[in-house]
């Protein structure tokens, strides 16, 4: 869970959390049965660390739907960037090749010959924090980083 | 004391014997990256009236067969190319030969030679060519662009060749007046079998590349991050085409005297900080990659790959097409 030790407002962070959630909510009418599937067999969870906002979010993935379980300690495959970079690839504003060339995503733990289904989840779940973050905001522009 | 490594043979151009191929009917099976050179090689030593191959592409890709009819090659779809070939040279990408092989498997006739420029369909067993067929392998270590230019400056190239079977009691003399006509004896060539040739060049793309990579990304960022200007962080990476050179003179005077050439600051400099670099995790990480590409598990991925049509491919695209930082220095300096 996030703690006033990111610095930013508890009412912020919240914020954050909440769009997460619905994040996951959209991304599971997002993808299909057989991309859960295969997503749970290539990688069971992916936890999400965006340690500008202390936040992580671990994702589990098991064949009816995604949901959010518990961060782990010792997570066996990690991705983490900034909660901007998560933003600015949301909104178009950089892609998220670009913010890897620049070394603002580090993955960890994963098998590259499983990049397939890990690509596979990352247009529909940008998508979805999209819109959950239009949701949450209630705002009808993009979010200024 | 642990015995001298036992090196494989090495071919020049005195081992080959061009006349071998006298009148030979030649197929260059695709003509891309090493299509176009390997065929204009050949072309340029076989096609005059001494030795009078002919050479004819093999191609079902619009653009690829448009680009070898502009060179005044004749082109005929694959089956049928290798139907008229003494010699097939097969340049389709490693991931898409196992489903043409059948096609032009069946077309070979017996006696004829069928080259791999890389061993990676053989070596995983994902085609099999026709019995009564020499299968040979001779895999350029240079990309198409350097192939052509070097054999056309008179350097040549290195290169692995093997005979996986020699139907035809035939097969070297064949594979060396090739690879002596393609331009690749000048400078000499391997021996090595198709799994040693896909094993080491899939070993060092994955296990050595990608450090590299990492390593002149993180040194421009960081760099970046300190204030130190992009552009001359380019030129200290690779724009300047220093660091070409010292790779140059790597294999020009050897590895470790190539460091004292430096200057004393950079050997000392660069000495230091290789002993703080995990060697440990570097090499369990390269033990690994090595581990899945021996297996099959890398082949079996990059099947699955191409049978899905590629969807990793746009990703790929988006890192390496992206409008960045690097990029625009490039730009920026090409325009000055």
């Amino acid at each position: 869970m996030p703690t006033p030790a990111s610095g930013l407002p508890t009412s912020e962070l919240d914020a954050f959390t909440a769009i997460l959630g619905r994040m996951i909510s959209i991304l599971n009418g997002k993808l299909s049965s057989t991309q859960r599937q295969k997503l749970a067999g290539a990688m069971p969870s992916i936890q999400w660390e965006f340690p500008d906002v202390d936040t992580k979010l671990c994702l589990a993935a098991g064949p009816d739907a995604l949901c959010v379980a518990a961060p782990l300690d010792q997570p066996p495959f990690v991705v983490r960037m900034q909660r901007s970079t998560l933003e600015d690839a949301a909104f178009a504003r950089r892609s998220l090749g670009a913010a890897f060339l620049a070394g603002r995503i580090h993955v960890r733990g994963m098998n590259p010959l499983r990049l397939r289904e890990f690509i596979m989840l990352v247009d529909p779940l940008l998508e979805s924090y999209r819109e959950a973050y239009l949701e949450c905001s209630a705002a009808p522009s993009a979010p200024v980083s | 004391m642990n015995a001298p490594p036992r090196h494989p043979r090495l071919f020049r151009d005195r081992d080959a014997d061009i006349g071998a191929l006298r009148g030979k009917s030649i197929a260059i099976l695709g003509y891309g990256l090493l299509g176009q050179p390997l065929a204009l090689n050949l072309r340029d030593s076989l096609g005059g009236a001494a030795i009078g191959c002919s050479i004819i592409v093999g191609s079902e890709d619009d653009a690829s067969s448009e680009k070898a009819r502009a060179d005044g090659f004749e082109v005929l779809p694959l089956a049928d190319a290798a139907a008229r070939a003494d010699i097939a040279l097969m340049l389709l990408p490693d991931e898409v030969q196992p489903e043409r092989m059948p096609a032009i498997g069946a077309r070979l006739r017996p006696g004829s030679t069928l080259l791999f420029a890389s061993g990676y369909a053989l070596a995983y067993g994902l085609v099999t060519p026709p019995d009564g067929v020499d299968v040979v392998l001779f895999a350029p270590r240079m990309g198409g662009e350097a192939i052509r230019q070097r054999s056309v400056d008179g350097r040549g190239y290195m290169a692995y060749l093997g005979v996986e079977r020699d139907s035809s009691s035939e097969a070297w003399p064949r594979l060396l007046a090739l690879a002596s006509a393609a331009g690749s004896l000048k400078h000499g060539a391997l021996e090595m079998t198709a799994r040693q040739e896909v094993l080491l060049d899939l070993y060092v793309e994955q296990a050595f590349g990608p450090w590299l990579g990492a390593a002149i990304l993180s040194a421009f960022h960081v760099g970046m991050e300190a204030g130190l200007p992009p552009l001359g962080l380019l030129m200290e990476l690779y724009l300047s085409g220093e660091m070409s050179e010292t790779f140059a003179q790597m294999a020009r005077d050897g590895f470790l005297p190539s460091t004292l050439t430096h200057g004393y600051a950079a050997a000392f400099g660069g000495m230091t900080r290789s002993l703080s670099i995990d060697r440990e995790q570097m090499g369990d990480q390269m033990r690994g990659i090595l581990k899945e590409i021996e297996s099959g598990a890398f082949a079996d991925a990059l099947q699955d790959e191409h049978r899905s049509g590629y969807p990793c491919r746009p990703f790929l695209d988006t890192v390496v097409g992206d409008d960045d930082i690097i990029s625009r220095t490039e730009q920026d300096y090409r325009q000055m």
